[in-house]
């Protein structure tokens, strides 16, 4: 490989810090070794017994991922205000405080490693629960290859070639996932939080210790943005953009909260009180977010131009020209590392998905532990070599189509996966059928948008896949507005389960079975109820044991 | 408290509300998740809407005990529903008590002090947690310049500083809701 000439001190520091993390991520499966490694909950879960600190440092790997920390810098540089989305987290957190903490508790009593899992025994519907599956699959897997493109991004800067690099970080992180499963991220998600505050810090820093601070740098970017033609940008929302901004916000964190990698982080957490804190925490880790978003706007004084026409190119390129050599291989570390976590517990969300919702249910319902763990890892592997292939071979751009449309998509796993956490009215199949009214609709929708651009910011670029907002004159409405998409399709699927569950049950379809019990959703680890995971670990008890708790364990629940 | 007709936990002989009329036995050799049931008590799939007749023994009071108190879901309190609610009271009979041969309620029920623990998220702070997203959902609010802080408009400052207003109050949620352990 050649090293590249003018970033010579750049690419050493980062090699050193990526070497340290490969090592790490492989010895990651020997950090707390369980009795009995070849199960899906020690591989796949990292034993559900990550206490506090590991599950802050997990949790923020997983939900800030690398992609944002470098499409949010690129969407302020590019549109202004509208691209400053911090909102979203506030809307975020306080709902995921209280789902998630439910979606743990039931999820512990009864062993479920994937939110399909819980759908098939709260409704009793396998196709339903595959149903959710396989859209939690399709929503996360081009996630997995925006990691890369935040990685490429940063190679790109350095002046590295296009793919053998990508391939090698990939490979790494594959290996190490195969390895280590949910432990390698959970250790490397450590050393990646270092470097982003380290990172947030040094942006800090060059603002403060420069002519002017923020008021040069929010007065050039009110310059350039008034002197575009484009009618989106500014340094503020404009009126018409506030649907469009909130429902994207909201669109947004419903997501988050229904986005498989998000759960699994959470599943990982040793008991409730551990999730709940380190939940209402993770709020001020989105201010490293918004101070890097920020940088967005200094990049545009300091005339940063994005390499190749690679928007993603703006904030390693701004770290290049505004940070010293060493800050900035620091910062790409960061970027680098913060796209390895989240990459990997995405894929083994995925392949958890796979394992536990399509291959035990209709390929190998006697599948053993050992045998779970093993496609687990396959599926894993699977996962990563199919987002660097799309990267690599396909184009970047059809990586953004599908992740605009999982966004949608995954937002159609509200009902059964949210709403079901605190009500079993809805009939399995009326659920089935919103969700595939859902998908359909989103699909629709994102189709008949046009990418705009040009200097005006009206000239058709593409005809299709070209955002997510849908203008609200479509409906024959006089306005600028428009909606986020997925919300379009939510309300269809919404509407489509309301109707159809007393249709459903008028016409005498049977409902299925809900396996919950309503207490399962305030469990914790304390309790007599999950204690019995314990005692029967130990060997104890098996007789004495409530029912329930006989499968908790092991996580082999027939259902 | 228990209320007097409620069964003890650990009383010697499995709780049954149904005199051993069909009802859900416990069975030490089956799993709780074993065979699928229909689910609803004496084997009976009642139509929407119908509602099944109650013994009164049947008919617990929805308070003071606090696992009876669920709002909404596939259980409601225990206390038979006029009208329209059959789906929900047949998976209430579901032997939603689904006590295990020892007899002991999962949660050690009847200990004082532990049941309160259980309606964790039904306390009245976390409607607090709607302050932080009611204010994020109206952009009008934060969409100004004044006040700058260090020169950076409220836009941008205001959403960072609401990120650690969002953080206190949840924190402030989960301090007043935490579960208070005995011992």
């Amino acid at each position: 490989m050649v090293v590249p000439a003018q970033h010579s001190t750049e690419f050493w520091i980062f090699m050193a810090t990526f070497v340290g993390i490969a090592v790490t991520g492989l010895l990651a499966a020997r950090w707390r070794p369980a009795q009995n490694v070849h199960t899906l909950e020690e591989w796949g879960l990292g034993g559900r017994a990550f206490g506090n600190w590991v599950t802050f440092f997990l949790l923020s790997g997983d939900v800030f991922t690398a992609y944002t920390f470098v499409a949010l810098p690129t969407l302020v540089f590019g549109l202004g205000g509208i691209g400053f989305g911090m909102t979203y987290f506030a809307i975020a957190f306080p709902m995921v405080f209280v789902l998630l903490a439910r979606f743990w508790s039931v999820s512990h009593v009864h062993g479920f490693v994937t939110p399909a899992e819980f759908v098939r025994a709260r409704f009793g519907s396998r196709s339903l629960a595959a149903g959710i599956a396989i859209t939690g699959i399709v929503a996360t897997m081009p996630y997995i290859a925006l990691q890369l493109v935040a990685i490429e991004a940063v190679f790109t800067v350095m002046g590295l070639p296009r793919g053998l690099p990508l391939t090698i970080a990939f490979a790494v992180l594959a290996l190490f996932t195969f390895v280590s499963g949910l432990r390698a991220p959970a250790l490397i998600s450590i050393v990646k939080d270092a470097l982003v505050v380290w990172t947030v810090l040094t942006v800090l820093l060059i603002v403060f210790t420069r002519d002017g601070g923020w008021a040069t740098v929010t007065k050039a970017a009110d310059t350039r943005f008034n002197a575009s033609p484009n009618p989106i940008d500014g340094l503020f929302l404009l009126p018409d953009n506030y649907l469009q901004y909130v429902t994207s916000a909201m669109g947004a964190a419903v997501a988050l909260f229904l986005y498989p990698h998000t759960l699994t982080a959470a599943l990982a957490a040793k008991n409730r009180s551990t999730l709940r804190r380190n939940l209402a925490v993770m709020p001020l880790y989105s201010l490293t977010l918004g101070i890097l978003a920020l940088a967005g706007l200094v990049a545009i004084l300091d005339g940063v131009r994005p390499l190749d026409g690679d928007g993603n190119t703006v904030l390693p390129l701004w770290f290049d020209k505004a940070f010293p050599d060493w800050a900035a291989a620091l910062a790409y570390s960061a970027i680098a590392v913060g796209a390895m976590v989240p990459a990997a517990i995405m894929s083994i969300a995925v392949a958890n998905l796979f394992t536990r919702d399509v291959y035990r249910v209709y390929i190998k319902p006697d599948a053993t532990p050992g045998q779970e763990t093993r496609v687990s890892r396959i599926v894993s592997l699977g996962a990563k070599i199919g987002a660097v292939l799309v990267i690599l071979l396909i184009d970047t751009q059809f990586a953004f189509d599908l992740q605009l449309i999982g966004g949608g998509f995954i937002l159609q796993t509200l009902p059964a996966v949210a709403f079901g956490l605190y009500t079993a009215w809805f009939h399995r199949y009326a659920l089935f059928a919103g969700l595939v009214a859902g998908l359909v609709t989103c699909l629709a929708l994102l189709y008949d948008v046009p990418q705009l651009g040009g200097p005006d910011g009206r000239t058709v670029v593409r005809e299709h896949f070209g955002g997510s907002a849908w203008p609200l004159s479509n409906l024959g409405i006089d306005t600028n507005a428009s909606v986020y998409v997925g919300f379009i399709a939510l309300a269809i699927n919404l509407i489509v389960i309301v109707v159809g569950t007393p249709l459903l049950r008028a016409l005498g379809v049977k409902d299925g079975t809900d396996k919950t019990d309503a207490r399962d959703y305030y469990a914790d680890e304390g309790d007599e109820r999950v204690r019995r995971l314990t005692d029967l670990l130990d060997g104890e008890s098996e007789s004495e044991g409530h029912p329930s708790g006989q499968h908790s364990w092991s996580g082999r629940a027939t259902y | 408290m228990e209320p007097a007709h409620r069964p003890r936990h650990g009383a010697p002989e499995p709780y049954d509300p149904y005199d051993g009329a069909g009802g859900w036995q416990p069975d030490p050799a089956e799993s709780a998740y074993g065979p699928a049931r229909t689910g609803f008590g004496d084997g009976r799939v009642p139509a929407y809407g119908e509602v099944i007749p109650q013994r009164p023994q049947d008919a617990y009071p929805a308070a003071p005990y606090p696992v009876d108190a669920y709002p909404s879901g596939s259980y409601s309190a225990g206390v038979a529903q006029p009208t329209g609610s059959a789906y929900r009271e047949a998976h209430y009979r579901d032997g939603s008590y689904r006590d295990g041969p020892s007899g002991r309620d999962a949660y050690g029920g009847g200990r004082p002090g532990r049941n309160r623990t259980r309606a964790l998220d039904r306390s009245k702070w976390h409607w607090l947690l709607f302050v932080p997203v009611v204010v994020a959902l109206f952009p009008p609010l934060f969409n100004r310049i004044e006040p700058t802080l260090m020169g950076l408009p409220f836009y941008y400052w205001g959403q960072l500083a609401f990120a650690l207003f969002t953080c206190v109050t949840i924190a402030f949620v989960h301090v007043a809701t935490k579960p208070r352990r005995d011992g």
